[in-house]
């Protein structure tokens, strides 16, 4: 079909009523003409009518024909089904009830599906520059037969990792926590990320208000009480007014509001866990454990931190692979200089790899059965922390 | 008993419209009965097939109508050829004369 059929095929199928008389009246002027004709050859006017008649017959046929001309008969067909479908419907309720529920479930639980797979796997972090280079880092290690792969680990091999690895432009500690945040009666639970001053670098987020955080405040062995709201957070608690410089407690410790990050930004954090602030991750130490926090740079007791890292321009999956197991096994070094009965590298097999940062795209990988050994590995990921030493030995360490 | 005259052939309906309009204009009636005269009597078109034909070849933007007056004193639709028809009505003929040669040739193998 031309693009002028077309037009003038919706031009008819709006007028198709009046086409229609006309038609009809067409075709009376027909069997006239022709009644006209058959009575000059001599017909009585009555028979020469009557004999017009039957010559053209019905006039439906030629109207019903005519129609398929007007508009688009494809169309018309299926209107036609769906009204007769919809009488249908109407005459027996409970079957329609349960037709439309069988629906809007179907629909609905698809709809919903692909909005998390979505969020939670395909979309990269809002704000990330060059969302492809970045990765979190994991580890994998046997122990007493069961191997073990975990994402966190203690903050003291963040820094080993920091100093020995060489195929990152960028590597940043993250740590999601659930704490008490407000005075009085306003005190709610709040998510909240103590995060590496750098990892505001792997974004292009300028913060709606005030600044984030430096190096200089994010230091060992305090860093400076110093807070960063998430924008939500900042219009709910704090209608949208300028907070900078205002108090706020954080846990057991009073912070400062320096600053408010752009709408939608979350830094790493998954899908059902977006931070309401972010925190110097050296400050967390004396905030969760006042007591026992002295050493939480130096000892590898405490498996509590994310890496992230931005991996270099042209650096291989194996050469990270390799890069960041050697990284690992020379972290491992230093803490069996400090913790003697670490299981021997020769047991432990001890690997660190690049994976997703998105929780969910693991589960996917298991599911449909990823191809590289990153891969392979990342699907047996456990999320809570898991132990590379044995015997766990706190006071040592 | 069936009537003795020839329906048009299937097919031939577009072509033999096309070729009577490209004479001059004319309304439903008229066309039935310049095909029927002209093939003295052979070819008949019947009416459940030549209007909705009309309509379908407006559709297609080869013919137009507009209501006029007929000698007779009514209004009737009066159907005209536009440039579109008058370049198909030289598609359809080449190709009927084609399919014409190619059946008769057909026939006089089989008679040798």
């Amino acid at each position: 079909m031309t693009l002028g059929e077309f037009w003038r095929r919706a031009a008819a199928w709006v007028r198709r009523r009046d086409l229609e008389a006309a038609l009809t009246s067409e075709l009376d002027a027909h069997v006239e003409l022709l009644a006209r004709d058959l009575e000059t050859d001599g017909m009585s006017a009555a028979d020469a009518r009557v004999e017009a008649r039957r010559q053209v017959g019905s006039t439906l046929r030629a109207r019903e024909a005519s129609r398929d001309a007007w508009g688009f008969p494809g169309v018309d067909a299926l209107l036609h089904d769906l009204r007769y479908a919809l009488r249908g419907l109407r005459r027996s309720p409970g079957f329609t009830a349960t037709v439309v529920i069988t629906l809007a479930l179907g629909i609905g639980a698809n709809a919903t599906m692909f909005a998390v797979i979505d969020r939670l796997m395909l979309r990269p972090f809002p704000y990330m520059r060059a969302p492809s280079e970045v990765h979190g880092v994991y580890m994998r290690s046997s122990l007493r037969g069961r191997t073990l792969i975990y994402p966190t680990t203690s903050y003291t091999r963040y820094l080993d990792f920091v100093r020995t690895s060489r195929s990152f432009s960028q590597i940043a500690p993250v740590s999601h926590w659930r704490l008490a945040v407000g005075n009085g009666e306003g005190t709610r639970v709040r998510h909240v990320d103590g995060v590496g001053a750098a990892l505001f670098d792997f974004f292009d987020a300028r913060p709606v208000l005030g600044r984030y955080f430096g190096a200089a405040e994010d230091a060992v062995p305090d860093g400076s009480r110093v807070a960063v709201l998430a924008y939500p957070m900042w219009r709910s608690d704090f209608g949208g007014r300028n907070v900078v410089g205002e108090q706020l407690r954080i846990g057991i410790a009073q912070y400062t509001i320096i600053g408010v990050a752009p709408e939608g930004f979350v830094g790493t954090a998954n899908n059902g866990s977006e931070p309401d602030l972010f925190i110097p991750i050296t400050t967390v130490p004396a905030n969760i454990s006042p007591t026992d926090r002295g050493a939480f740079f130096t000892s590898y007791s405490w498996d509590w931190t994310e890496i992230v890292v931005r991996r270099r321009a042209g650096v291989s999956d194996e050469a990270a692979t390799a890069d960041l197991t050697n990284a690992f096994i020379q972290s491992r070094r230093a803490q069996r200089a400090i913790n003697p009965v670490l299981t021997p590298d020769s047991i432990a097999k001890p690997l660190a790899f690049e994976g997703s940062l998105r929780s969910w795209a693991r589960v996917a990988r298991i599911a449909l059965g990823g191809r590289s050994r990153r891969h392979r590995l990342a699907h047996r990921v456990r999320q809570r922390r898991e132990p590379d030493v044995r015997p766990r030995a706190p006071a040592a360490s | 008993m069936d009537d003795p005259r020839s329906q048009v052939l299937a097919g031939t309906l577009d072509l033999l419209i096309l070729k009577t309009l490209s004479a001059s204009p004319m309304h439903g009636y008229g066309l039935a009965q310049h095909i029927k005269r002209l093939s003295r009597d052979a070819l008949r078109v019947e009416e459940g097939s030549l209007y909705p034909a009309l309509q379908r070849m407006q559709a297609k933007g080869w013919i137009t109508s507009e209501l006029k007056k007929s000698p007779t004193g009514r209004a009737a639709r009066y159907y005209r050829l536009t440039a579109a028809g008058r370049r198909q009505l030289g598609q359809e003929e080449t190709e009927f004369q084609r399919a014409v040669a190619a059946t008769m040739r057909v026939l006089k193998g089989a008679e040798s």
